[in-house]
């Protein structure tokens, strides 16, 4: 199983996709995190709540580097010769799952140190800290926690879409919609199920206030299991189909 | 040992493979053979694994490949003329499958060398010729050093050099002892290397002999006589029993009787003889497989 995780990283390290992807994602997190120094007011521990969080913003992306990673082995035909190596299907799929949750967690290290080093000196140049505006060391821990936890699970998520749907446009297109349309229109139409939306789930591990969402949201820790219990729940129905499936 | 059993393949309402069997013998190599789209990729792929049969089974040595232990290191397979990321270098391509494999990265270098890409391994495999990734699919296949190969049309799209590399390759890796069960849609491509041709058409085994055989048992043994006194020799055949079809003044093909036959009534005649020759069998071999899978083309249509 080592063998399988450590052949699929080196497919993520050998392209050129994964870089560009991780790099754009942590780019638009760091974009996004200076335009909110820049523009806003830093007034209470809400306002140092959204701004850290903008580190979780790479989770969409680590989606789609899930989907394009899985999907483009069939793409690119690769998945044949993955598949004469290890023909149970069943443990290529845990291994690209696992590759790409630790993926996601390197992204979000990275993204969750780079936001606050930007963040940190910013507002200390305008007298300022993270502390005093009343976001103390632990409320910090769990917002990089919820947000590593976030993109290494998105990771996951993209896999499990990326084998399940295997032609990649479709899966990314797939993908945006249920995101941007289908998951906000239902979350927004039906508050109950609000919290187990995928939007509402990312906004509690991104760490954002959660304030304006118009619904509830559960804690952290549950928001991680839900979210985790979709990735494992698609990721198992996906390898069944996967194992059943003709490589044509 | 390859072992084909009964296999049956369906897709829907079409039958792409129908009850085939055949076996590859430990160290020979076998030229699957058929026309496109005969059911020759559907029974590699049941064979590898990556497709599963309606019914019968497929086998190496008595296990399915799935439930090999070590399937690169028993198997080596050529499946696929694409199979590459087009931005990722030729031999991290390698490596990765040696990763997976749990093969060590020596092994990759050692591959390259094999098929002749060490100079290029550090390129993309976008940069690459047709020639170059199909010996670069062939690199995969060795990685593991398996006894068995199994190779979908290697010699598909390459140019005559390459043709001609393949066939050099495939003949020393079969003087190593190896197995091969080698497709092809062109005879030509692997008459020359094979020892057994497996003929399929519409999924169904048409001829399954050895190639010297195969013409053999079609055309009977024809003979080619040149003699200055061709008339007379015909007739004098004719009268003994064979068909005798004169072509261009002092040459004779002669079917239906042994080249020492022809010998013997020529002596007893005291007819002049200036060549007696078994007709090249590689000749007729094209023929034998348009004749085996002729109603296939025809139908096709």
């Amino acid at each position: 199983m080592s063998d399988l995780i450590a052949a699929e990283f080196l497919k993520m390290r050998t392209t050129r996709t994964f870089w560009w992807v991780a790099g754009l994602a942590i780019a638009l997190s760091l974009l996004v995190t200076i335009i909110t120094l820049a523009t806003s007011t830093f007034e209470d521990a809400g306002d140092a709540r959204s701004l850290v969080s903008n580190m979780g913003i790479p989770g969409l992306l680590m989606i789609v580097l899930g989907v394009v990673g899985a999907a483009g082995e069939y793409r690119h035909g690769t998945i044949t010769s993955t598949f004469l190596l290890a023909p149970d299907r069943r443990r290529v799929l845990a291994a690209k799952a696992v590759a790409y949750a630790i993926g996601g967690v390197s992204v979000g290290v990275v993204s969750a140190a780079l936001t606050l080093a930007i963040s940190a000196p910013w507002l200390s140049a305008q007298g300022d800290s993270l502390s005093a505006l009343g976001l103390d060391g632990g409320d910090l821990a769990e917002i990089v926690g919820g947000a590593v936890a976030y993109l290494a699970i998105s990771g996951v998520l993209g896999v499990a879409v990326g084998a399940l749907v295997i032609n990649q446009v479709t899966a990314v297109v797939a993908v945006f919609v249920l995101l941007f349309v289908v998951d906000p229109a239902v979350a927004a139409l039906a508050h109950p199920y609000g919290k187990f939306s995928l939007q509402g789930l990312g906004t509690k591990l991104s760490g954002a206030s959660g304030d304006n969402v118009g619904y509830d949201l559960f804690p952290l820790g549950v928001a991680a299991l839900v979210y985790l219990g979709y990735a494992v729940a698609l990721l198992t129905a996906t390898a069944a189909v996967v194992t059943r499936r003709d490589v044509t | 040992m390859i072992a084909i059993e009964s296999l049956m393949k369906r897709y829907g309402r079409t039958v792409a493979v129908d009850g085939l069997s055949f076996t590859v013998r430990r160290g020979s190599i076998l030229g699957f053979l058929g026309p496109n789209g005969a059911g020759k990729t559907t029974t590699l792929r049941i064979l590898l694994g990556l497709a599963e049969p309606t019914s019968g089974t497929a086998t190496i040595d008595g296990h399915p490949y799935r439930s090999l232990p070590a399937p690169l290191g028993t198997v080596g397979a050529v499946v696929d003329t694409s199979g590459f990321h087009p931005g990722r270098r030729g031999r991290n391509h390698l490596r990765v499958i040696a990763r997976g494999a749990g093969l060590p990265s020596t092994r990759v270098d050692e591959v390259l060398r094999l098929v002749e890409l060490e100079g290029v391994g550090a390129r993309r495999v976008k940069t690459y010729s047709f020639g170059m990734k199909q010996r670069l699919n062939l690199a995969g296949a060795l990685l593991g050093d398996p006894e068995v190969l199994v190779l979908d049309e290697p010699a598909n799209g390459l140019d005559p050099q390459g043709i001609r590399w393949l066939r050099d390759f495939l003949r020393s890796l079969a003087a190593e002892g190896r197995t091969i069960l080698v497709s092809s849609h062109v005879l030509a491509e692997v008459s020359q290397t094979v020892d057994e041709v497996v003929v399929i058409h519409r999924g169904r085994l048409r001829a399954n002999s050895t190639l010297t055989d195969l013409t053999r048992r079609r055309e009977g043994e024809a003979v080619r006589v040149r003699s200055p006194q061709a008339a007379s020799l015909a007739e004098l055949l004719t009268v003994a029993g064979a068909s005798v079809e004169a072509s261009d003044g002092d040459l004779l093909r002669v079917g239906g009787v042994s080249r020492e036959a022809v010998g013997e009534v020529a002596a007893e005649n005291r007819v002049t003889l200036h060549e007696l020759t078994t007709e090249q069998a590689d000749a007729s071999l094209e023929d034998v497989f348009l004749e085996l899978t002729r109603d296939e083309s025809t139908e096709a249509e």
